[in-house]
Order: C-alpha cells, then sequence, then structure tokens
C-alpha cells in the first residue's frame, strides 16, 4: 500500500518552513549582532557626536603652594572659595517653574497697543515673563546672600540666549555657600555652586612687599609669587567621563583623567614676628622724629637668612620731600617699590670700618705706619686738614671731646674721625682702597632671591675716574659711594663670622621639590672678606664703639653685648648736590658680642633736624630696642648683668656726642 | 525543531541577561569610583580649608604679648651642655644614670 501523498506533502511543507523561519530567525540575529558589532566598534559620525554629547568633564582643581615663614607660620595660601552661576537657558525654559508661583507670575500687565502691533502681543507677552523671572532670581538671591538683585536681573536679560554659563558672584563666602545650598534644597534651578580658589596673604604691609601678588590669571605678579611662581604654580586636573541622560556615570574612558598636582610649599628666612617688631619699631621712630621714611633690615650673620625686611615711607604736609614717593604702595602693598632692594643711600661712618679693616690688612699703622708726633701718638684730630687737590678741607665733625693726638689707630674707629681716615687711606694706592670696597662685596648685587636686575648694585667710581684726594678720602668716612641696606649687612656679616660673608637669601633652601632642592648652592655660601684676626680686630673696636663711643649713649643695650657703627650722611637733593641741613642717619649692629646671633641695620631718611639728627640718636634706639627683642624672643641668654652695664658712671663714659 | 529553537533562543536570552547584569555592574562600579574620587577631592580641599583656619587664627604678636607679660621677669632658658655618663653616679639628678 502506498502512502498518502497528500500527508508527505504537509511534512515537506511544515519542515521546509521550520528550516526557513530558523534560517530567517538566524539572519535577523546576524544582523543584530552585526549591527551591534559596528555600534560598537565604528559608529557613525552622528551617534558618536551624540555619545560626545553625553560626556562631562569635570576639572580638578588644585592649590597653589603655600608660603611659610621661617617657623612654619602661614603667609600666602590659597584658600577654598565657591562661584556661583547660573544656566540662564535652563532657568528660562524650566528652572524658574521651581521658585516662581505661576499663579502670580503670570499675572500678565496691561500691554502696550503700540508695542503689540509693532511686536506682536506675544512677543511682548514673552519679553515680559523673562524680565519677570530674572528679577525674581534677583530677589530670591538677594534674600540668601550679599548680591544685587538689580545687577543679577541685569546679567540675566543682557546675556545673549545661547549662553549656557553666567557668572553671578565671584567669592561666596562660607555662610553664603550654606544659605544658597538650603535654599536650592535639591532643586534643579540651573543654579550651580562651582569651586575656585583665591589667595590669602597674612601679615603687615611691609611683608606683602616681600611676599607679593598673584595676579587674577593665577600666576605671581610680584614679589616671591613672581619669583617662585613656576614651581609654586599649580596644575588642575580634569576628569572626563561618560554618563546616561539621566547623569549616571557609565565609563571613565582610558587617558581621559589629568591628576593634575598642587603647587611647591616655600619657606622664607623671614620671621613673621620680627618682621612685625621691626615694622612697629621702625614706624613708631619716624613719627617721633617727624622723618620722611625709614628701612631696616634684620639678618642672621652667621648663615645668612634674612628675618625681616622693612621699609617705610611716610609723607608730611608741607614739607618739601626729598625722597622719591611711590604712590603704588598706597594702592597695593604688594606692589610697592621696596627700597631695601632698589633704592642705594650714602651710608657715611657707617662705612668707615670697612675701609679701615681694609687698611689695616694693607699694613697701615704697622708696616705701613701713619704719622705720629714725638711721643708716637697718632696726629689726628687736630683740625681740619686740606688735601691737596680736593676742594674743601677734612674736618671732625660736631663737638669733639676727644680733641688731640691719639694712642691706636682703634681710636680712629672708635671716636668716628674722618681726619684718621684719611691717614688710614693715604699710604694705599687708588686700586688698593678700591679693592677694599670690592672685596666687601659693595657694586655688586646681594641676589638675595627678590628683585632679580632690579635689585641695585650700588655704586663705587670706577678705578679710571679713582682719585685720592676726591674719592679715596671721600670713601674712607663713607661719601662718593652708594649702597644698599643688603650689602651693608652682608659685608657687615664679615666681622661677625671672622672675615667670611653669608650669600644672603630669602627662600629657606631646606624644603625639597620634585626636580631637588631649590637653591642649592645657597647654604653655607661664604665669602672671605677679610683674614679672620683682622676681623676680630675690627669687632673689638666696634664693640668700644657702643660701650664708649657714638652708640654708648642711645643704642646701648641693656642685656646684650653688641658691637656696631652709627652714621650720618647729607642728604642728596633729587636734582644734584647736597642738602646743608638734612640727612640719612643709619646705624648697623651686631649682637651678641661673642656670638652674633643677630644683625639690624637701620636708616632713616631726612628726620627733622629740629628733633635730632645723628646716627646713634635717630637710628640708635631702633636697633637697640630690636636687638633686645629679638634676641629675647630667639631664647638667647643675655650676657650682660643689668646692674653693672646700666650703671650711670659707664653710660656717661661715652661723654659727648660726635657727630657720626 | 521548535524545541531546539526554544533552546537556542532562551540560550540568547541568558546570554544576553548575563551581559546586561555584567554590565549593570561595571556601571555601579565605575559610578562608586567616581564618587569615591569626588569624596577623596571634597577631603583634600577640606584639608586646604582647615590649613586656612590655622593660618588665620595664628596672630604671633598676640601670642607673644600673652608670654611676654611680665618680660621683665622673664629669662631665658639657658641650655647647659653637659657631657652624661655612666660614671656620673654620684649625682642623682642625671637622667639615664
Amino acid at each position: 500500500m502506498t502512502p498518502d501523498p497528500a500527508p508527505r506533502l504537509s511534512t515537506r511543507r511544515i519542515k521546509w518552513l521550520s528550516r526557513l523561519t530558523m534560517a530567517a530567525i538566524l539572519m535577523v540575529l546576524i544582523v543584530v549582532l552585526g549591527r551591534v558589532a559596528q555600534l560598537k566598534i565604528a559608529p557613525s559620525d552622528q551617534l558618536d557626536g551624540t555619545q560626545g554629547a553625553r560626556s562631562a568633564s569635570s576639572p580638578q582643581p588644585r592649590f597653589r603652594g603655600t608660603v611659610y615663614d621661617r617657623k612654619g607660620r602661614t603667609l600666602s595660601i590659597d584658600k577654598p572659595a565657591w562661584l556661583l552661576a547660573v544656566d540662564p537657558d535652563f532657568y528660562f525654559k524650566h528652572g524658574h517653574r521651581r521658585i516662581i508661583d505661576q499663579n502670580t507670575a503670570l499675572q500678565t500687565p496691561g500691554l502696550d497697543d503700540a508695542l503689540c502691533r509693532f511686536v506682536g502681543p506675544m512677543a511682548l507677552m514673552r519679553q515680559h515673563l523673562k524680565l519677570e523671572r530674572a528679577a525674581h532670581l534677583g530677589r530670591e538671591l538677594s534674600e540668601q546672600i550679599e548680591i544685587d538683585p538689580d545687577g543679577v536681573e541685569k546679567a540675566l536679560i543682557e546675556s545673549p540666549g545661547s549662553k549656557r554659563y553666567l557668572v553671578l558672584k565671584k567669592l561666596l563666602e562660607d555662610w553664603e555657600v550654606d544659605r544658597v545650598r538650603n535654599w536650592i534644597d535639591g532643586r534643579n534651578l540651573g543654579l550651580r555652586l562651582d569651586r575656585r580658589t583665591t589667595r590669602r596673604n597674612y601679615g603687615p604691609d611691609s611683608l606683602k612687599m616681600i611676599v607679593g601678588k598673584v595676579r587674577n590669571n593665577g600666576r605671581g605678579g610680584s614679589g616671591i609669587e613672581q619669583l617662585l611662581d613656576e614651581n609654586l604654580m599649580a596644575k588642575n586636573g580634569m576628569l572626563l567621563s561618560r554618563r546616561t541622560a539621566g547623569g549616571t556615570v557609565i565609563s571613565v574612558p582610558r587617558g581621559s583623567y589629568e591628576e593634575g598636582n598642587h603647587g611647591d610649599d616655600f619657606q622664607l628666612t623671614i620671621d613673621l614676628h620680627i618682621q612685625e617688631l621691626a615694622e612697629e619699631r621702625l614706624g613708631r621712630q619716624l613719627e617721633e622724629f617727624n622723618a620722611g621714611g625709614g628701612r631696616c633690615l634684620v639678618i642672621d650673620p652667621r648663615n645668612g637668612d634674612i628675618l625681616a625686611m622693612v621699609d617705610l615711607l611716610r609723607r608730611r604736609p608741607d614739607w618739601d620731600e626729598a625722597i622719591l614717593d611711590d604712590p603704588m604702595r598706597r594702592i597695593e602693598p604688594s606692589l610697592g617699590r621696596n627700597r631695601n632692594l632698589v633704592d642705594a643711600f650714602e651710608p657715611g661712618s657707617t662705612f668707615k670700618p670697612f675701609v679701615w679693616s681694609g687698611a689695616v690688612q694693607a699694613g697701615v699703622g704697622s708696616t705701613r705706619p701713619v704719622p705720629t708726633d714725638a711721643r708716637g701718638r697718632i696726629k689726628v684730630n687736630l683740625g681740619p686738614i686740606p688735601i691737596s687737590g680736593r676742594r674743601n678741607t677734612v674736618k671732625d665733625a660736631g663737638i669733639n671731646p676727644y680733641h688731640g693726638p691719639l694712642e691706636d689707630i682703634e681710636t680712629i674707629l672708635i671716636r668716628s674721625l674722618n681726619t684718621g681716615m684719611v691717614e688710614m687711606v693715604r699710604p694705599l694706592s687708588e686700586n688698593e682702597t678700591r679693592d677694599i670696597l670690592v672685596r666687601f662685596g659693595f657694586g655688586s648685587r646681594t641676589n638675595c632671591g627678590l628683585g632679580g636686575s632690579a635689585e641695585h648694585a650700588g655704586q663705587i667710581t670706577s678705578l679710571k675716574k679713582w682719585t685720592f684726594a676726591n674719592t679715596s678720602v671721600s670713601v674712607s668716612f663713607g661719601h662718593e659711594v652708594s649702597v644698599t641696606t643688603l650689602q651693608m649687612s652682608r659685608a657687615f656679616s664679615a666681622f661677625c663670622n671672622r672675615g667670611l660673608m653669608p650669600q644672603l637669601r630669602l627662600v629657606k633652601p631646606t624644603l625639597k621639590t620634585k626636580d631637588g632642592p631649590l637653591l642649592d648652592s645657597a647654604p653655607l655660601l661664604m665669602k672671605r672678606a677679610i683674614p679672620g684676626d683682622i676681623a676680630d680686630r675690627t669687632k673689638k673696636a666696634l664693640g668700644k664703639v657702643v660701650t664708649e663711643g657714638t652708640l654708648s649713649r642711645h643704642a646701648k643695650s641693656m642685656h646684650y653685648t653688641m658691637f656696631g657703627k652709627s652714621g650720618t650722611a647729607d642728604l642728596p637733593k633729587p636734582g644734584g648736590g647736597y642738602f646743608k641741613d638734612r640727612h640719612t642717619s643709619n646705624v648697623i649692629a651686631a649682637a651678641p658680642f661673642e656670638d652674633p646671633r643677630v644683625l639690624v641695620i637701620c636708616v632713616i631718611d631726612d628726620p627733622d633736624k629740629s628733633i635730632g639728627h645723628y646716627g646713634g640718636t635717630v637710628a640708635g634706639p631702633v636697633v637697640k630696642d630690636l636687638v633686645d627683642m629679638i634676641l629675647k624672643y630667639e631664647g638667647v641668654v643675655p650676657d650682660l648683668k643689668s646692674e653693672t652695664s646700666s650703671g650711670p658712671a659707664k653710660l656717661a663714659a661715652g661723654g659727648g656726642e660726635a657727630r657720626n | 525543531m521548535f524545541a531546539k529553537l526554544l533552546t537556542m533562543l532562551l540560550a540568547l536570552g541568558l546570554m544576553a541577561g548575563l551581559l546586561l547584569v555584567n554590565r549593570q555592574r561595571m556601571y555601579e562600579t565605575v559610578g562608586e569610583r567616581v564618587r569615591l574620587h569626588d569624596e577623596v577631592e571634597r577631603l583634600k580641599r577640606r584639608m586646604q580649608e582647615l590649613k586656612v583656619r590655622v593660618a588665620e587664627a595664628t596672630e604671633p604678636a598676640e601670642i607673644n604679648d600673652m608670654i611676654s607679660e611680665n618680660k621683665d621677669d622673664w629669662k631665658a632658658i639657658q641650655v647647659i651642655h653637659r657631657p652624661v655618663t655612666m660614671a656620673d653616679t654620684w649625682n642623682k639628678d642625671v637622667i639615664g644614670r
């Protein structure tokens, strides 16, 4: 029996249909898989653009390095702050609905018929609503934080339609950030708080002149901030992430995260407290002597650390000021001209120790004798002496109670005798005298780390123009030469360190950067100015200046042994020449005598002569008080017994006050 | 045949499901990492804020004025460098005998 063909046909058809369906499903699956692969591996440009729009970049703000003082107190730091911004487009389209009651907001005003005809009622209504919504945000924000509501309204109205980011307030206080967050309360209004930083400086105005200022673009604009800008500057990071439409992060593409890095921290040699002490004490003295300005520099002579650097200018009404004004410091202290660095002055008798010690080293007083009388006493201080080729005679200034020949050359220094200094340089050639100045570093910058090429190198006469009558003689008592306070303190350090001068420094080299220690060569870089025994001999004579000489009355500490020198020079006229009755008074001193820990120089410009003008009288008390205060602050044991040193007999031993 | 087809579809569905679960886990991990990163950033910022607070609270002049209220009586601490040896037994005050 043959099988029925109809069922066979039916079975075959079912099989055929099944295979067809399966093939179709497989085909569809293959197509789907292929499409998925294509979307994953090589999406079309259009799709890729859409993916890009879903990626978000989050800036990772980093902080500029902090500047500390010698004892780790902060001088300049980046303070985290917040900025308030709005997305105007989002706010006008959606955000306003979450803060404005629609029933009150949509009250339509009476529309101007003429305007309606011109722009159409709907456009006028839209404009009205925009104004109302902008004003509402301004009012609401001004109730929460300190912000001008009209300013907010104006900024929103005037922002172009395409603008998606409008800064409303650049810097919010902490309490304002809290208020804004509470007010927003999770609602998406189009407002956002963004991180930013602001630079904060601490310390007196005179310190701001050293630390300097950071510009709005985050780069150092002056002072240390500018000098160390490359190291202090931070590099902001960036995190690029892909997000869903709802904002959920789904991936961070490889290589799209830049960590950024904070700037390096630095420690200065400046001591905030000593800076405050110096500024306060100097300011008080300027007031007392009605002076036009003053400079004060405090260093540690052992290592050249600059502990304080103060420069004050004082404008006096109805006074013909001869000192160059600095209007910038009144606008912004950090942009002021630091006269310790850029202005040189004529030192007067404070310069004598350098020439004296150099002359002693050259053999003056031993192998190269000075003129003596029959009893072997040095023939100086007997009256004005004429110098061949010099216009004026050289005389010892002021009422001098020591009139007469001297027993030794040290007395020239102790009594600050101009006629004696002439005899000290008379045996020396022009080259020898000039070489003394060069060896003490005069005429060359200190490169202390601030000022750069703006630092004044001082002025010494070139060898070609140098003459004995007009240069050697004048230089011997500190005329015909100009110096900075930095140069003076560096040179004077030689008497503290047995003839060695340290490299002055403002930045501590101990803090390391990624590339190694900064200013690696700075620590303990010493240069010899004179031999140790000559330095000690000069130091001893300078000690007597304090106990017996020109500093004994007003600049002698009751607690610490000191050595130093005062000077009074004529004030130069702005147009050339000198004032006869206006002066620059200065004193330089170091203490304690055996192991000097602090060196102070104080220069007071143009004190009122009717009150006082001698260096010892005007600048001496500042130096003495600062030595006392600083050494106490540093915990240095007083090496003088108050009962013995403050005895009236010893104080009076200084006798009359010499000019210098 | 239908059974085979159904099995295949189920297998494919299972694979797709596993893929989705795995994907979701990956998103969660990435999200958590980003959240932790933000937290680290927040803490760094907080640390800087605290540094600023310390700086603002440091008033050296005031502190030193307080210390030196009785500055006339104040004496600097004198450090005496004296070698301490085991042999120094007679002195009861020597630490480290």
